[in-house]
């Protein structure tokens, strides 16, 4: 359905960047042998960890089975998963090789219910299978046991310029027509990370991705969601709920996003279901706090009240493109603001971001001598006075 | 630090005080700040409270802890800050622990941070105790609120606590009776248009006093927010009613109202955009964007719409459960788009 899940290479040549990381990984699993031992890929989000996984594993013969933090919670869960995978293993590990991949190790040890990381480290010094890892940091100190016992790999950004290209490339293929200028703004933007590049791309060419030649997974994902958008009654709207492989918080998005971006519903119909959804999210929010997993049967069935017989079609995002763009590149400088700077006021954040930021905004626009000399006092650089200049203008 | 008072007679306007004493610390770019009163007699306001607080300064080793409780913009910062400098001249930052609403200020903080702080006796001299100023307290949770307490009593030979809060009544009691308590009051009109003039002839731009008069009423009384506004309208030239009013939509708070319209217009899209647009690039949380939301109800079309106020009422109790703010506020917008259409319906059929 995404477009990053659709172009996602098969094949570990076919990434761009990290190619020493990637040498590294096929030469651990091409050489894997009970006692080697795991590997911990770290790098920021986007950059082909996953699918580097993914990837080296289908080239030699490795069928993949992927953990991550959503999926288990507590060291019970996660063992409970790890030895039912190993005894699967074990029945069929004549035919077929596997591979363990646990993704988001740090989102793991972040929780402070969590207890797994112990559980991992004894995990994957006694696994009789390749077992891979991905995270984010490395310096969480909850991890460094885990880095000690792994083979680190590192994955850095990926250079701005291949993305450019790759992106350039796809969209020659695929015959769409988007400007350079389009593209050259999103490779800067995406800051090296490449699942995030290719959003923001298909948000660009919206509605021109249904002309797009499908592989068979975007289709029963596309169409499942088609599917549950279409159905005729209650009962088959949460029958297709039921059945549709997402975690709760993604099909809760994925309803509120066709909702939100649906353009003939009336008024009463959209409050109607977006009140809806959000008791869902309450929901959702009860069940994840107090762990009350039982209550997850009641979600479909808000979700499906919440769509039926509103015509809605499926939607990838329901905020625009130029919109995201924005908070991708100027929100993360107003949040270094709003730490940085109330304090010299006496204020709180929020009444900074209110009251004071726009004002000054507004203030060093008009006095460029002004500004020059606020961007010394606090060592801010160009993104920080572009921000600056843009706030009080912008919304 | 190059600081200097400026006196001037009042020749119109409030008729209870002689002059505005201005206090410009010159290194300062942002008015809001350069103005901030230093002393407590530079302070033009609050005369009850400053009387009182210098009545306590006499003799500074007896200090109470204090609480002071007012609205926004009114001084109990200022004040809070000027005691400080009274009883322990330029040291002052060295010897204060300054938190805030946005500081974590949970529990544990309280019991890690602030005890620490607290505890440690300082054997110089001009420094007989060390002050924590917690500001906006009454947000704090009354978990932290009783850990507090414990801890002003222990410490209480070491430090004082100055807290302030907009509402007293949110305070626990036990906190309360430990402290002096002092009640702000919203600046009066011709005291803070006086205020204004001074800072406009000190920085040597022209204005009409309507002018001034309309930034008061734009920011009810809050001082801050008045600088700040005067300052980014001396940009445009003289302090003109054409200059406040392009200034006057500047801050977040009045960006919330133009939202509400919009979605009362029925634009949900475009009301939702705007929205994500306010709390992810411009920063509002999105416990303000409900609380300027319910302020702006009032002013709008719909201040009596029952269904308006249950809304901004649930909404608001939603995102304290810690929800998703993009779909419980989109949520929110869409019940009001609702609800502009439906009476923009029944006023056509009239």
């Amino acid at each position: 359905m995404m477009l990053s899940e659709r172009v996602r290479p098969r094949k570990i040549a076919l990434l761009i960047g990290n190619e020493q990381s990637r040498v590294q990984l096929i030469k651990w699993l091409k050489n894997w042998k009970i006692g080697s031992k795991a590997v911990l890929l770290i790098g920021p989000p986007g950059v082909g960890k996953s699918t580097s996984v993914y990837a080296a594993a289908s080239e030699l013969g490795y069928s993949v089975v992927e953990y991550n933090a959503s999926d288990v919670r507590t060291k019970k869960r996660l063992s409970e998963a790890l030895s039912g995978t190993l005894e699967n293993a074990s029945l069929f590990g004549e035919q077929e090789k596997m591979l363990i991949f646990l993704d988001e190790v740090d989102g793991l040890s972040g929780r402070s219910d969590y207890a797994g990381i112990e559980f991992i480290l004894e995990f994957i010094e006694n696994a009789t299978v390749p077992v891979a890892m991905a995270a984010n940091v490395e310096d969480d100190p909850k991890l460094r046991k885990l880095s000690q016992k792994s083979q680190l790999i590192h994955f850095g950004p990926v250079n701005e310029d291949l993305i450019y290209i790759y992106l350039k490339t796809i969209a020659k293929r695929e015959g769409l027509p988007v400007s350079e200028k389009a593209l050259q703004q999103i490779a800067v933007a995406c800051r090296g990370d490449v699942r995030f590049a290719l959003n923001m791309f298909q948000t660009l060419i919206g509605d021109s991705l249904s002309s797009f030649q499908t592989d068979k997974q975007f289709f029963s994902e596309a169409s499942a969601m088609a599917a549950i958008l279409d159905s005729n009654s209650l009962e088959e709207a949460i029958a297709r709920l039921r059945q549709y492989d997402a975690s709760p918080l993604e099909k809760v998005r994925a309803i509120f996003d066709s909702i939100v971006s649906a353009k003939s519903v009336s008024p009463e119909e959209r409050a109607r279901a977006l009140e809806l959804i959000s008791d869902a999210d309450i929901l959702l929010r009860q069940i994840n706090k107090n762990q009350r997993w039982r209550l997850l049967r009641y979600l479909d069935r808000y979700l499906a009240l919440a769509l039926i017989s509103r015509k809605l079609k499926a939607a990838d995002s329901s905020i625009p493109w130029n919109l995201r763009l924005a908070i991708w590149n100027d929100g993360r400088v107003t949040k270094e603001f709003l730490s940085e700077l109330p304090e010299d006021f006496h204020v709180g954040k929020n009444e900074f971001a209110v009251f004071y930021l726009p004002y000054f905004s507004f203030y060093f626009k008009n006095r460029s001598s002004d500004l020059t000399k606020f961007l010394q006092k606090y060592e801010f650089g160009d993104s920080e006075k572009r921000v600056m200049l843009k706030i009080a203008t912008e919304h | 630090m190059a600081d200097r008072v400026l006196s001037t007679r009042k020749s119109e306007g409030s008729d209870k005080k002689e002059t505005v004493k201005l206090s410009v610390d010159s290194d300062q770019l942002m008015w809001v700040e350069k103005y901030r009163p230093k002393r407590l007699a530079d302070v033009f306001d609050q005369e009850q409270v400053v009387s009182g607080v210098q009545a306590l300064m006499k003799r500074p080793r007896e200090m109470p802890h204090l609480l002071f409780a007012g609205p926004p913009g009114t001084g109990k910062t200022s004040i809070a800050l000027c005691i400080a400098y009274e009883i322990m001249g330029e040291a002052w930052p060295d010897y204060t622990l300054e938190l805030n609403a946005s500081n974590e200020r949970g529990i544990e903080t309280v019991r890690e941070r602030i005890k620490n702080f607290a505890s440690y006796g300082d054997r110089r001299e001009g420094i007989p105790f060390r002050i924590v100023l917690l500001d906006e307290s009454d947000s704090m949770t009354s978990d932290a609120q009783t850990a507090l307490r414990r801890i002003m009593e222990e410490s209480s030979k070491t430090t004082r606590f100055i807290l302030t809060a907009n509402y007293s009544s949110n305070i626990i009691e036990p906190i309360q009776s430990r402290c002096s308590v002092f009640r702000f009051s919203r600046l009066a009109e011709a005291d803070v248009v006086q205020y204004l003039k001074e800072i406009c002839k000190r920085e040597g731009v022209k204005f009409e006093k309507e002018a001034l008069e309309k930034i008061y009423e734009a920011t009810e009384g809050d001082m801050r927010h008045a600088l700040n506004m005067l300052q980014a309208a001396s940009t445009l030239g003289d302090i003109s009613s054409e200059s406040v009013n392009k200034v006057t939509g500047l801050s977040g708070k009045s960006k919330v109202a133009d939202i509400l319209d919009l979605a009362f217009q029925g634009e949900f899209q475009d009301a939702r955009n705007k929205m994500i647009e306010l709390l992810q690039v411009g920063g509002m949380s999105e416990h303000d964007f409900i609380k300027f939301a319910n302020e702006a109800l009032t002013r709008s079309d719909f201040a009596s719409s029952i269904e308006a106020i249950q809304a901004t009422a649930e909404a608001d109790y939603r995102l304290l459960q810690g929800t998703n703010p993009d779909i419980q506020l989109s949520a929110y917008l869409a019940t009001l788009a609702k609800i502009g259409t439906e009476v923009s319906r029944s006023k056509k059929k009239i």
